[in-house]
């Protein structure tokens, strides 16, 4: 086995086409560390919730590799789910169980779930867990679900994008519930979302996917030193993009006229996607 | 077991509770028939018309229209509680996107889909035990000195349960491999049909069919056999078939007339006899039919587990 020892999540050309044709991962080279939180961003059809469900093991790769922690997941989905704590997009709880239901069937589920720290955790954010999972708010569904997958204890835990449907207070709360474990636990988090502001504060880390490939991958604070914006664009740089009063604006690597923004620096990698046609 | 049960009847309440309060309702009508007709038949015994009372009763009451309905429901039972249980076990969870977290939560789907289908299975056996042996007094005690044999042979003891375990197994693989509860249930139905008509078709696949002498026929007081054909017995004793046999009688009848007879001497007639399984092995074609079932029953959930492994969770 050839992944660095401290690497967590690999996948090695991993590459997924849908049955009808459609390319979802172009050949993915991608060694997560462990430990923080990675952010993995990128528009709607990127790749992030197949390359998160390929780690899952929901999804057979077409060509290449994934791995947790060394373990191939659609060979031996055991062993490696029994390494992850997984959060779905919009929690689907079930709609006849309480939240106490719901700690109750992890309990028969996953052997070691530990009830008792999911219920603090719950008990932390006043989630009432006698009520009916469905008719608890959306941003309370979400701790439910991270709750879940937090009770497993763990290592690694995939965050399929549940701050979607979140509103802004309940999605803070979500990232610091997920920061408070990671800090406390060591865990390593991989929380995919399109929402860049909001993960800002929270990750270490960055993944920019676009169009089934990684654009970025780098910590948050090294892509924050290394690009800066130019005004006006500049050919040389990344790629250009539109700011939002409507004028023209491009990233550089090296200096520009201003620091970039973590938001610039997504966009000017997204951007340069969409003037480079993948090839798979 | 507990927790199981009560999670597995919150997760189908509406099932459950078809299931479970249907099936003992009906268990409970058969007891009752089954009883009421005992206490029945004990006051005509001390009566001077005691034989009449015994087959003439139970026909010309209301107990007659009340122990069909029910007999009809048992042999329904089993295929409505498989399917109503069955099939939302993989299906509704791949329906309504729960898979997505109960199938990484607990880690191997063999165990996940045990787990789901455990508690159901025992409620659906316990529900369908009940029924059996209610079912099984109830056409008893309506026919309290005869040996019942294949009379409703479906819709009572251990064939009326192994139905319910093999539909449970097919509503759960069919939930498997569709994925769509309604889908899934429509299809169930479309098999049930076929699985119910290809078993009455198969009796004579567990223990070959044979002629039978008159005291075995459908007719005679001693049983209830199988009967799976008509044929006609030769004067010399060789069995022919039914077409056949109906084709001599003509000729020896159109023989008789011309020669100036009423009817030919009955002596060179052939006779027709029912080929069948005699009610006295009727425990042996359960034993075999319920093991058959049980082994289709393995297969199916096997084939369920095959899926649920594979298949993509929404």
């Amino acid at each position: 086995m050839s992944h660095l020892t401290d690497t967590v999540l690999e996948a090695r050309g991993l590459t997924k086409r849908y049955r009808r044709g459609v390319l979802a991962l172009a050949g993915i080279d991608l060694q997560l560390p462990a430990g923080g939180i990675t952010a993995l961003v990128g528009p709607n059809a990127a790749g992030k919730s197949t390359l998160i469900k390929t780690w899952v093991g929901f999804e057979k790769p077409t060509r290449g590799s994934a791995s947790v922690m060394g373990i191939d997941p659609w060979r031996d989905r055991s062993g490696a789910l029994a390494k992850v704590g997984y959060v779905p997009q919009s929690p689907p709880l079930y709609d006849g169980l309480s939240v106490d239901d719901h700690l109750d069937l992890a309990v028969q589920l996953r052997p070691g779930f530990d009830r008792a720290y999911a219920q603090q955790r719950l008990a932390q954010l006043d989630i009432p867990t006698g009520r009916g999972a469905r008719s608890l708010s959306g941003g309370q569904q979400a701790q439910v679900a991270l709750a879940l997958a937090l009770g497993t204890r763990a290592p690694i835990l995939l965050l399929d994008e549940p701050l979607a449907s979140l509103d802004p207070l309940a999605r803070r709360e979500f990232l610091h519930v997920v920061s408070d474990a990671v800090r406390g636990d060591g865990t390593t988090a991989l929380l995919s979302s399109h929402i860049v502001t909001d993960v800002e504060q929270a990750c270490d880390r960055l993944i920019v996917l676009g169009i089934g490939r990684v654009l970025l991958h780098d910590t948050v604070a090294v892509a924050l030193a290394e690009h800066a914006v130019s005004l006006p664009e500049r050919p040389d740089g990344v790629a250009s993009f539109a700011a939002a009063d409507g004028s023209r604006m491009s990233l550089v690597r090296g200096d520009g006229d201003r620091p970039a923004t973590l938001e610039e620096v997504v966009l000017g990698y997204l951007a340069s996607a969409r003037s480079t046609p993948v090839a798979a | 077991m507990i927790a199981p049960l009560r999670l597995a009847w919150r997760l189908q309440r509406w099932e459950f509770a078809f299931v479970v309060l249907g099936g003992l309702g009906l268990a409970a009508v058969a007891f009752w028939q089954a009883f009421d007709m005992r206490s029945m038949l004990t006051g005509c015994g001390t009566s001077s018309a005691a034989p009449a009372c015994e087959f003439v009763y139970p026909f010309q009451t209301t107990h007659g229209n009340v122990v069909g309905l029910a007999q009809t429901l048992s042999g329904l039972a089993p295929f409505l509680a498989g399917l109503l249980l069955g099939v939302p076990i993989v299906a509704g969870e791949v329906e309504h996107r729960t898979a997505l977290l109960a199938w990484p939560l607990s880690g191997s789907r063999a165990r996940w889909l045990a787990w789901r289908v455990m508690p159901v299975l025992a409620i659906s056996l316990a529900v369908m035990a009940v029924l059996s042996v209610a079912a099984d007094l109830m056409a008893q005690a309506y026919l309290p000195k005869s040996d019942l044999g294949f009379l409703h042979h479906a819709s009572r003891g251990l064939p009326l349960v192994m139905r319910a375990v093999v539909v449970l197994a097919l509503g759960v693989a069919l939930g498997a491999l569709m994925g769509r509860v309604l889908p899934a249930l429509l299809v169930g139905i479309a098999l049930c049909v076929g699985l119910s008509v290809g078993l009455g078709l198969a009796l004579d696949q567990w223990v070959p069919s044979q002629v039978m002498t008159e005291d075995e026929g459908p007719e005679g007081l001693t049983g209830f056999p199988a009967v799976t054909d008509l044929r006609y017995r030769m004067p010399d004793g060789e069995i022919i078939g039914a077409q056949e046999g109906e084709i001599i009688v003509e000729q020896a009848y159109a023989a008789a007339i011309e020669a100036g007879q009423d009817e030919p001497d009955p002596a060179t007639l052939p006779r027709p006899v029912f080929t069948g399984i005699s009610a006295a092995r009727h425990g042996e074609v359960v034993l075999r039919e319920s093991l058959a079932l049980g082994a289709l029953a393995i297969g199916l959930f096997g084939l369920a587990a095959f899926v649920v492994r594979r298949r993509r969770p929404e």
